[in-house]
């Protein structure tokens, strides 16, 4: 029997010490990426200075752009986010709004507010998507085109958008999205100045929740009043400026965010668009473009800029927030699967031999590892196997450490942007950077490990999401419950 | 609770309890150092402004007044302290990007009176690369003649943001010696293929035409660099360089002919019609459909026939571009776009239905023949 308790004990000894050291690694490499990051946004903020984005303006060689918004039951925000989209600075672009077989009222909303008109358009479908069931112009915007097709999915939408748009470079915004003026002319100057060797770039997404939004656009950045909203902020800044910007920094970018993401088109149409059986479509492009110029050899460059402001809705109420958790987890599961030939793989660079392995081990078993963890202090409670002196001081270590991270996102959104956030509003995400980490990060691992399930369960599923109207951001964050 | 969860020696608790100490007090410092930012950030910035507003006045009144490039330095050195000099040259900077002529040899003039230049080469001498860009950026706004040896020296710097923006700077000097220097630097062995320094050409179109127009004469062994230099003669609307490009039109690289069929249309003379008519017929969609685009941009009627013709095309954009053509040839081209509608060929009355369609959205005005 002692001999017994004395393996067990080991046994929970050893898996804690693992579990220690996985969180103490996985944090540490949070920090070195916030550094990087924080020494790239210092480096663009200069360099901001000395572009006169005029130039970029005027100039006959400018790229022009398609940006493509795909829209499925959308009805409440589009109008907003298409009216936002046609008032952007930049000198030749078009909107192309795809609708993927909505089944709210979101086409005759668009045909009333921009005075649609169907017209005959043949249309060559390089990359495949469902049936398109009609196109419509605009006889109040010259650059407004609306695609109307059966439903196939976030994928297959932006497939039809890029086979129907004319742009040199093809940007994807979300139809819950808003950009800020300069967003087109600030993400258009890395394919302006390399053409060629840029291939995409990514924008930052910053939650619109809470902050007051009028004429299509955001005029006063605030906090919202719900718990669901503020934590995502920090997660924003921690996940979608930081460590994003710290793996650009190394060459090894994995994402560019759905919600707003620039892509030259002769090199997405070269490898064949979006693939439609993934919810993770953003990461899956991405991985098959490193894939792609690495084995053809051709040098190239993603980039991740910290200026150009998307304005995003992040759900609120934990079911929504759930089940979009669920399907990140699941397009990282389905991406990683995909490119398995890549990971720990040399040949493709950074991101084959460092990035992807990082995502395996960290991103991907993450949560289970974490969870696992949390399985074993109930069993070493249950074991009394349990030194609660220890469990405390470890729990605080690692809950100190976690919000650590999150102050340095907030630290580096403002050097980013040149603007830090106001004292009051400082308080309230130093709260909610404990929070993020004691509280909703335990939340968001469970999500996180169930997408396990789903992942056999629901591929292919989007979950549905309930959307506001842009324009009342502020009043309906307002009314979020604080949960 | 005698147990371990770990092995709870003295020392791995006395750590951990270190460890939150260190963690509560770097969260604090971070916390701290945040609210310091702010508050020293919003400070600084609307100090800054105020001086940007006084400043501003000050330099628009010495401007459009009477005074000669002397009085001004005089005023502004007797005006403006010590503390204000950076906001001062951000002023002057600011409206250097819109002064032109005898008013921008005023500010040229205040830049080196006042021992900005002098600052900026020093920096281009001695500064880290990021304050090389920000100077060289300065003094090509400030159109430092002065400058042009130090910014030539930096063309050879590994650091690619040091070099666009010497070039950038050098294209705004625009003396004859600092626009040579970049037309050598681009038609060197380097491939810096940046549209930006095309832009700032463009800018100095007068200076850099004749250059063009000769190395097109000239000719290249690189594709690339021939397909920028017919670009920047298109962007230019450059009618002098017209036949330069037009004997590019039968250059055996697919791009260049098709960057000169571009450029023909962007220069808009009748006298390429016939050579683009040709280009019709050319082995390449792409020229094809440049050429169709380009005729249409310069209303070459007598390609009518031509550009019907064409709607045939095999290539769904050819047959766009041709019909976009027709479109803009007025009643005549209409007219053989109204033909097209009875065409046998499926994509082909789709392509002339979706043009009358478009046009007739746009303007209001029903296009298509009700036949």
């Amino acid at each position: 029997m002692i001999h017994q308790n004395i393996l067990v004990a080991v046994f929970i000894i050893t898996v804690n010490l693992v579990v220690f050291g996985y969180f103490i690694i996985v944090n540490t490499a949070y920090l070195i990426l916030f550094t990087l990051a924080f020494f790239s946004a210092r480096g663009y903020v200069r360099r901001k200075h000395i572009t006169d984005l005029d130039e970029v303006f005027r100039s006959p060689l400018t790229p022009s752009i398609s940006v493509i918004i795909p829209a499925f039951n959308e009805s409440r925000t589009i109008v907003d986010v298409v009216r936002a989209a046609l008032v952007l600075r930049y000198p030749r672009f078009e909107v192309v709004v795809v609708n993927d077989g909505s089944t709210d009222q979101m086409l005759d909303v668009l045909t009333e507010a921009f005075d649609l008109r169907r017209i005959t358009k043949v249309v060559e479908t390089p990359l495949p998507c469902e049936k398109i069931r009609g196109v419509f112009i605009s006889a109040s915007q010259d650059n407004l085109l609306v695609l109307d097709k059966a439903h196939g999915g976030k994928a297959d939408s932006l497939n039809a958008g890029i086979n129907v748009s004319n742009g040199q470079i093809l940007c994807n915004v979300d139809a819950d999205s808003l950009l800020e003026i300069d967003a087109l002319l600030k993400i258009a100057r890395p394919f302006l100045e390399n053409p060629g060797y840029a291939v995409a770039a990514g924008g930052v997404i910053r939650v619109v929740n809470g902050c007051d939004v009028s004429g299509s656009r955001v005029t006063r950045v605030r906090l919202p009043k719900g718990f669901w909203a503020n934590v995502q902020i920090v997660e924003y800044l921690r996940a979608f400026l930081g460590a994003r910007m710290g793996w650009a920094a190394l060459g090894g970018l994995l994402i560019v965010p759905g919600a707003f993401g620039a892509f030259d088109r002769a090199t997405l149409l070269e490898i064949g668009g979006y693939r439609q059986d993934t919810v993770g479509e953003d990461m899956e492009l991405i991985l098959r473009l490193h894939a792609y110029m690495k084995e053809h050899k051709r040098a190239y460059k993603i980039y991740y800029i910290p200026d150009p402001v998307c304005w995003t809705q992040a759900p609120v109420g934990w079911q929504q927030v759930s089940r979009q958790r669920d399907r990140w987890q699941r397009g990282l599961i389905e991406s990683l699967r995909a490119h398995e030939n890549m990971l720990f793989n040399p040949k493709y660079g950074v991101p084959g031999a460092i990035v992807m392995p990082f995502y395996f081990f960290f991103e991907m078993l993450g949560p289970v590892v974490e969870l696992f963890g949390y399985g074993m202090i109930i069993l070493a409670l249950l074991l009394h196997q349990l030194d609660v002196r220890f469990l405390y001081l470890f729990i605080s270590v690692a809950i100190l450490y976690g919000v650590i991270v999150s102050l340095m996102a907030v630290m580096l959104g403002g050097v980013a942007t040149g603007r830090f956030p106001r004292l009051p509003a400082l308080a309230k995400l130093s709260l909610f950077a404990v929070l993020d980490n004691a509280g909703y990060r335990q939340v968001n691992t469970w999500w996180r490990t169930k997408a396990y399930v789903t992942y056999y369960t629901r591929r292919r599923k989007w979950g549905h999401m309930e959307r506001s109207e842009l324009a009342q951001s502020h009043a309906i964050a307002e009314k979020d419950p604080v949960h | 609770m005698s147990t371990a969860f770990l092995p709870p020696t003295s020392s791995i608790i006395s750590l951990l309890n270190y460890s939150i100490l260190l963690l509560f007090a770097a969260i604090l410092t971070l916390i701290a150092f945040l609210a310091v930012l702010r508050v020293l950030n919003s400070r600084r910035e609307k100090a800054r402004l105020a001086r940007i507003e006084d400043i501003r006045p000050l330099v628009l009144e010495l401007l459009i007044g009477e005074h000669d490039h002397k009085e001004a330095a005089f005023e502004l050195r007797h005006f403006i302290n010590s503390g204000e000099r950076r906001e001062l040259e951000l002023v002057l900077l600011d409206y250097a990007r819109f002064l032109k002529g005898d008013e921008m040899d005023m500010l040229t003039y205040v830049f080196e009176d006042l021992g900005f230049v002098n600052e900026d080469i020093q920096v281009l001498q001695s500064g880290r690369n990021t304050k090389k860009a920000e100077s060289a950026f300065h003094l090509g706004r400030m159109r430092s003649a002065r400058s042009v040896p130090y910014l030539t020296e930096l063309l050879a710097s590994s650091n690619e943001a040091v070099v666009f923006q010497s070039l950038d700077a050098l294209s705004h000097v625009g003396t004859p010696e600092a626009v040579q220097t970049v037309m050598d630097y681009l038609m060197g062995e380097h491939h810096l293929k940046t549209s930006r320094v095309a832009e700032v050409i463009l800018e100095k179109k007068v200076s850099f035409a004749p250059l063009i127009r000769r190395q097109l004469a000239e000719g290249d062994t690189e594709d690339w660099r021939l397909g920028f230099l017919i670009d920047l003669a298109g962007s230019m609307h450059d009618t002098e360089a017209l036949s330069g490009v037009l004997r590019y039109l039968d250059y055996p690289a697919e791009q260049v002919r098709s960057k000169a069929a571009r450029a023909l249309g962007t220069i808009g003379d009748n006298e390429a019609c016939a050579s683009l008519s040709r280009s019709l017929g050319d082995s390449s969609a792409d020229v094809r459909a440049e050429a169709a685009v380009a005729l249409g941009q310069i209303r070459c009627e007598d390609s009518i026939p031509l550009l019907a013709g064409k709607l045939g095309d095999t290539v769904l954009r050819v047959k766009m571009s041709s019909a976009v053509a027709l479109m803009k040839m007025g009643p005549p081209g209409r007219d053989a776009l109204n033909a097209g509608l009875s065409s046998s060929e499926a994509r082909e009355r789709g392509v002339v239905a979706e043009v009358l369609d478009t046009k007739q959205v746009r303007s209001g005005t029903r296009e298509t023949d009700p036949a």
